[in-house]
């Protein structure tokens, strides 16, 4: 257990062996810092291709299973080397630049889709000892790194020089600005129950119970996780490249690997938020220590994965001014009063803070859902002109 | 007052469960046939993958949809030496009703060129007929059936397809272990027909013998009393034991026969009673003078009675298993798929 636990942080230290080795003292003293992150970055290239590969399947899986279809089995067993299969095709598809695009920013875009999701990786705490960066403002730059990929799509929807491009990029633009300021909002929280902004000082504040079990935690979760699935485009908010609407959305006019480079951001995008809102909120690494720290990471981050799978299995699109419409007039709303949930949280015992809390959050999602549903029926229930009698002028 | 959402959480349960279900169902099923985990789908189910494996698995035409036609195809019984006797005597019915006109068929002849009732060739246009099935219906002797296989498609050569359309004896012929996996039910059926019509026509044999003994030995019997009833008078004349033997077994025969006539339609069964009662009671005044001659024919009516009774006796009992015969056929196909 022990050797398995720290697997990881041997293979660094192996890594960082051979440069300490050859190098005189005391440049590898100046450059051990750059050494270990390139180690650490090669890890973590290595690592998302991978776990790209395994969501791709696993989602074709997970979704078809609940309608009641088996899903890729062709290729391998359970056809578990179907995205293999896909990236071969991938690769080996023409590479179209069509006339009309701005070829610099086409080719650009989708690069830039893809460096800010691996970056994120960055300051995920894999395990114990396992955050590459232990970086004192992560929560802020997740939030910053996570919006690079609003102008990625941007820029992949202007310059494609296609209508349903720029509609679905202004959609998405649109739907990230709304979105991150719940998910901003529920960081919020826990950053102020933790004292601080670090990944690893979140995660070892819940050593002693998960921000989950408390009614802020909750609803806490609840937001960033909805927040979080509309930041990456993933279904039940998938309007940028809703299909039924705009072909493909902001990557109709991609194909071969540019295509695939979105693809894969997109699956990075949704393990990064699984894998951050297990860090926010169910205790990163811990639990019972019969399995090392990063297999119950990992457990839990699929756990949340699989839920995104279980969405886009469910739930239909929402229409972009539903979409809009929920996130600044019931998360926003929602997400303030959790900051307020939590204060109570911390000067009360847990058994005032638990109905006091249940009680302001379901007060407050049943008024707010009811004055929402109240205007959209309003809306629809408009009087409609009955019939008038038709007057016949006698003259 | 309700829960706002509640009904998105019911909606996230529902596709849940069958997630779950997909998995439940094919461990099951891989349980009940030994197939793979992603097994295969062999009846409809309201809860499992509905999808079906089709290449690799197809869904079994045989047992669910028996009556399913594509094609026709020749019988021919295995002889235990390993001939094959094709049931076909070339009589050409099904040439002659055939809507499109798709069948040619060539009889044999012996080394004299005198004709024998068995085909030299027999050919199909399978791109002209429409598979209404119309040559199985009009063919008396069960030798042309609808096969079942539908994957007709040919992928040879241009020039070849009209040749490969053209299905000749060796296409045709199929054995009818064949015919009785791909129609359990009909297949079932026909063999009981054909065994009773087999039975019917060795005891009709039997009971001619027999009536001749039993004419002979009534000559050579003394003359019983007259005021005998008819079914006492079976025995008595009867002094060979042996004879009464072979009554006997002549009676059963005919009994069985009868039966599975009866069993084959239903219909007549209703109406024998009434016939037979009718018969005894025209017999009473006519059992005052008698010649022995008169006798014996009396005593074969007698006999006759007697097996129609018991004949009809057995028709009811027949009847009354043939009823849950077809439920415990389904129940078993269930079971099986399951």
């Amino acid at each position: 257990m022990e050797h398995l636990e720290k697997i990881f942080l041997t293979l660094y230290t192996m890594g960082l062996a051979l440069p300490k080795a050859i190098l005189p003292e005391a440049l590898y003293k100046q450059l051990e810092t750059p050494l270990g992150a390139l180690i650490g970055l090669t890890g973590i290239l290595i690592f998302a291709p991978v776990t790209m590969l395994f969501l791709t399947w696993m989602e074709r899986k997970v979704v078809a299973r609940m309608q009641r279809r088996y899903g890729p089995n062709r290729v391998g067993k359970f056809g578990v080397l179907q995205p293999f299969a896909d990236g071969i095709k991938m690769f080996s598809k023409e590479d179209i630049l069509p006339r009309a695009v701005d070829p610099l920013l086409h080719t650009l875009a989708p690069v830039l889709v893809v460096v800010p999701a691996v970056l994120l990786f960055t300051v995920m705490p894999f395990g114990k000892e396992m955050l590459l960066i232990n970086l004192n403002v992560a929560t802020i730059f997740i939030m910053a790194i996570s919006s690079i990929e609003t102008i990625a799509i941007l820029m992949a929807g202007w310059s494609s020089r296609n209508t349903y491009s720029l509609l679905s990029a202004l959609r998405g633009a649109a739907q990230v600005v709304s979105y991150e300021i719940p998910m901003g909002f529920a960081m919020v929280t826990v950053i102020m129950m933790a004292g601080s902004m670090s990944t690893l000082d979140i995660v070892n504040a819940q050593q002693n119970h998960w921000f989950i079990a408390t009614p802020w935690g909750l609803l806490g979760f609840l937001i960033f996780f909805i927040s979080g699935v509309a930041e990456v485009n993933r279904a039940p908010f998938d309007v940028p490249e809703a299909e039924s609407e705009l072909i493909a959305g902001f990557h109709t006019e991609y194909s071969g690997m540019k295509f695939g480079l979105f693809y894969m951001a997109e699956f990075l995008g949704g393990f990064a938020i699984s894998a951050f809102a297990v860090t926010f909120f169910f205790g990163g690494w811990m639990g019972p220590a019969f399995l090392p720290s990063w297999v119950w990471f990992m457990l839990k981050t699929y756990v949340l994965v699989f839920v995104l799978f279980w969405f886009r299995g469910t739930l239909p699109r929402f229409r972009i001014d539903h979409l809009l419409g929920f996130a600044w007039k019931y998360l926003v709303p929602m997400a303030l009063l959790n900051i307020v949930v939590a204060t109570i949280w911390y000067f009360v015992p847990w058994y005032i803070g638990w109905p006091v809390g249940l009680a302001l959050i379901l007060g407050a999602h049943q008024a707010l859902t009811a004055a929402r549903l109240k205007r959209l029926y309003k809306a629809y229930d408009r009087p409609r002109n009955p019939l008038q009698p038709v007057v016949v002028n006698p003259s | 007052m309700k829960l706002y959402g509640a009904s998105v959480v019911k909606g996230l349960l529902y596709t849940l469960k069958t997630f779950v279900n997909t998995y439940i169902e094919d461990f099951k099923r891989m349980g009940g046939k030994g197939t793979s985990f992603e097994g295969s789908r062999t009846v409809y189910d309201e809860k499992g993958v509905c999808t079906v494996m089709y290449p690799e698995q197809p869904m079994p035409v045989g047992s669910t949809y028996e009556r399913f036609r594509v094609l026709p195809m020749l019988i021919y019984d295995e002889q235990p030496n390993g001939e094959k006797d094709v049931r076909c005597t070339s009589c050409g019915i099904c040439a002659k009703v055939c809507p499109p006109q798709c069948i040619w068929i060539v009889q044999e002849t012996d080394a004299s060129g005198k004709p024998v009732p068995k085909p030299q060739d027999f050919q199909i246009d399978t791109a002209v007929c429409m598979n209404c099935g119309l040559c199985t219906e009009f063919c008396p002797f069960d030798a042309i059936k609808m096969d079942h296989k539908f994957e007709l498609t040919y992928t040879g050569d241009r020039d070849g397809r009209y040749d490969s359309y053209l299905y000749g004896l060796d296409k045709l012929l199929q054995p009818t272990s064949y015919y009785a996996a791909t129609h359990p039910q009909a297949n079932a059926a026909e063999e009981a027909a054909r065994l009773a019509e087999a039975e019917a026509k060795k005891a009709k044999e039997e009971a001619k013998k027999a009536a001749a003994a039993a004419k002979a030995a009534a000559a050579a019997a003394a003359p019983a009393p007259d005021d005998d009833a008819p079914e006492k008078s079976v025995k008595k004349p009867m002094s060979d034991e042996e004879k009464a033997a072979l009554k006997e077994a002549a009676q059963k025969k005919a009994a069985e026969m009868l039966a599975k006539k009866q069993a084959a339609a239903a219909e007549a069964a209703s109406s024998e009673p009434s016939d037979s009662q009718g018969a005894a009671t025209d017999e009473k005044p006519a059992k005052k003078v008698m010649t022995p001659e008169e006798k014996a024919a009396l005593k074969e009516a007698a006999q006759k009675k007697a097996a129609e009774l018991l004949a009809q006796k057995q028709a009811a009992a027949e009847a009354s298993p043939e009823a849950p015969a077809d439920p415990a056929v389904q129940d078993d196909k269930v079971e099986g798929a399951v």
